[in-house]
């Protein structure tokens, strides 16, 4: 199982004078289970591409294909799709209509016909997995929150209804560090434990290098790089021409070298870059 | 400079009164850079609005005194004095073109026209906006709208500018762009700068960080003081920089290696070892 774009075009207002091709021949295999970073500077189609994978939006030309059914404006491969793939917009906080946080992160899960007892249990589980305090938070007016708080609520109303496919617009412009790091520690963590494809839409490249295995790269519509993070990270001149900037991990690895530093640490995620400098460490220690 | 003394800030809910902000004791120096941090909720905006004039606080005061001079206090005015730069610029743009969105504060304040005119064309040229004057802002991008959205406040000739988490929805390269032009409106202009913020390049550049807890402030220092105290580090909700933990990580063997809080300064403090 899969989600797979095959020669993919979109234009916007199609066929009028002010028509506007955001995608042209977009073509995307995402495995089951992946941590994909869509990237791009502004403009590039982001938003355009990941509205293409739950039915809000339908090729112009081309297939988008979800679990080998090809997406269409038809009530009944809308609604499996949708089953299969939740969205959290960019700002979906714009979007909040319900009095209580319980109300508005229920909502989907009702749509699916949950029982009030599995309601009950995914919502908390929901906001567990965003880091609020179910008893403090769901009685609350989602309008009363801070904007990184209702966020996190905006997270959890889609975490909630159990999707296998979860794309996230940009989830984390505006999330406080510490936010950030537990949202997609817990979204690696679910991907982990119940095999949900994420697929992050992002301008943060330490979150990418941190937490993305593969990479989608966009610039005026079409991919321009697919493959490993690590890859495309490794191609400095390729990372400037799309208006994106290194990760620090690559900065780091780089200022190294340019000042004839013996250390040689690795780049890509925390981890492997403090390791790796742990293990030059030591060993110079001996020497 | 902008003085704030003992300031709290008291909201009523349906359950009951909610503590904001509590004695918040703080300078904001004529010219300076300052960064506000803390985690969502901890109450940067409040005091944002709080320091421009737009709330009042409960109790405790937000002057405008002249440097050296004690005697001659002032309220804030908003806009005036402070103008406020919030995250999403398409909710600031309010007309049809950039010229026109631009003028819309200046409207009240009845201006002679000529001096309106002259105010829009040197913020156009400031901010380097000339070529987009009768633009649609919808038609620019968000670093472009978010620029306009500074023009427009900056038009009103305020001495403090605030910006509110304001680069966090742009791309890489915009928000550079409107880090660089912040930077020269402070260095060109001597307009003194807040930045609310959760960018480490953004923190970076103030002289002294203000690190908001639960609506209490738990730390008015230097970046590198701030970022050498877990403790503040995690109340902030902040994250260390890779080159910080790495700067640790060396310290394990090299007691007296410093703290370093980018690539940069961690390699050119390793090279020294060699
Ligand atoms: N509803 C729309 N009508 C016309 N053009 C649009 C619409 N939405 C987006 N676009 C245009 O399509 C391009 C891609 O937009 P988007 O997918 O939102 O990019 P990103 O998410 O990468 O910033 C942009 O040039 C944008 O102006
Ligand atoms: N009008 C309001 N009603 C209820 N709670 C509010 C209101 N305004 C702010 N708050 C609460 O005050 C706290 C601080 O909010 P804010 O200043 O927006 O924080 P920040 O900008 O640091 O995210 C939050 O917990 C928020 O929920
Ligand atoms: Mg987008
Ligand atoms: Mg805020």
């Amino acid at each position: 199982m899969s989600i797979e774009l095959k020669n993919v075009d979109y234009i916007y207002d199609s066929g009028e004078p002010f028509e506007y091709f955001a995608l042209r021949g977009i073509s995307l295999h995402i495995d089951d289970g992946a941590f994909v970073g869509v990237v791009g500077r502004t403009g590039s189609g982001k938003s355009t591409l990941v509205e293409h994978l739950n039915g809000l939006l339908f090729s112009t030309r081309g297939d988008v294909i979800v679990d080998s059914d090809i997406v269409r404006n038809e009530r009944a491969v809308l609604a499996k799709t949708r089953r299969r793939v939740g969205i959290v917009f960019q700002y979906p906080e714009d979007q909040f209509f319900a009095e209580t946080i319980f109300e508005e992160v229920a909502f989907g899960c009702r749509n699916y016909g949950f029982s009030k007892e599995q309601v009950e249990e995914s919502v908390h589980k929901a906001m567990n997995t965003v880091g609020l305090d179910p008893e403090r938070f769901l009685p609350l007016s989602p309008f009363q929150l801070s904007g990184g708080e209702q966020r996190r609520v905006a997270i959890a109303s889609v975490i909630a209804m159990g999707q296998k496919y979860i794309v996230l617009d940009e989830p984390t412009a505006g999330l406080d560090s510490g936010s950030k790091l537990a949202v997609l520690t817990e979204l690696e963590s679910l991907r982990q434990t119940a095999n949900v494809t994420v697929i992050l839409v992002s301008h943060n490249m330490d979150e990418v290098a941190e937490f993305c295995k593969e990479v989608v790269v966009l610039d005026e519509g079409t991919v321009t790089f697919q493959g490993s993070t690590d890859a495309f990270f490794r191609d400095a001149e390729l990372v400037e021409r799309t208006g994106l900037e290194l990760p620090e991990s690559y900065r780091l690895a780089r200022a190294l070298k340019e000042c004839g530093s013996t250390l040689a640490v690795n780049e890509g995620s925390t981890d492997r870059m403090l390791d790796s400098l742990r293990l030059c460490v030591s060993d110079l220690g001996g020497a | 400079m902008i003085r704030l003394d003992k300031v709290s800030y008291q909201i009523e809910t349906s359950a009951g009164a909610v503590q904001v902000l509590r004695d918040i004791d703080l300078e904001l120096p004529d010219g300076s850079i300052s960064a506000i941090v803390g985690p969502n909720g901890s109450g940067k905006s409040t005091l944002a609005r709080l320091v421009s004039g737009l709330l009042r606080p409960t109790s405790g005061s937000v002057r405008l005194l002249p440097d050296g001079d004690n005697q001659t206090v002032a309220d804030v005015r908003p806009g005036l004095d402070v103008g406020l730069v919030f995250q999403n610029p398409d909710n600031q743009l309010v007309a049809t073109t950039v010229e026109d969105d631009i003028a819309f504060g200046l409207e009240n304040l009845e201006l002679p026209h000529a001096e309106m005119v002259r105010r829009v064309g040197d913020v156009l040229h400031l901010l380097g906006l000339e070529q987009f004057r009768d633009y649609p802002p919808h038609r620019l991008s968000g670093g472009q709208k978010q620029k306009v959205a500074i023009a427009g406040v900056l038009a009103m000739k305020p001495s403090f500018l605030i910006l509110d988490e304001a680069t966090s929805l742009l791309d890489p390269t915009n928000r550079r762009e409107v880090r660089q032009t912040v930077l020269r409106l402070n260095s060109e202009l001597g307009i003194g700068i807040v930045i609310v913020t959760h960018l480490l390049d953004e923190v970076l550049v103030a002289s002294r960080v203000g690190v908001l807890a639960h609506g209490a402030l738990a730390a008015w220092d230097s970046p590198r003081a701030v970022f050498s105290d877990p403790a503040v580090v995690e109340l902030g909700g902040l994250v260390l920089p890779l080159s910080a933990r790495a700067s640790f990580l060396m310290r394990e063997r090299w007691t007296d290696f410093p703290l370093c809080l980018t690539p940069e300064e961690f390699a050119r403090a390793t090279c020294q070892l060699n």
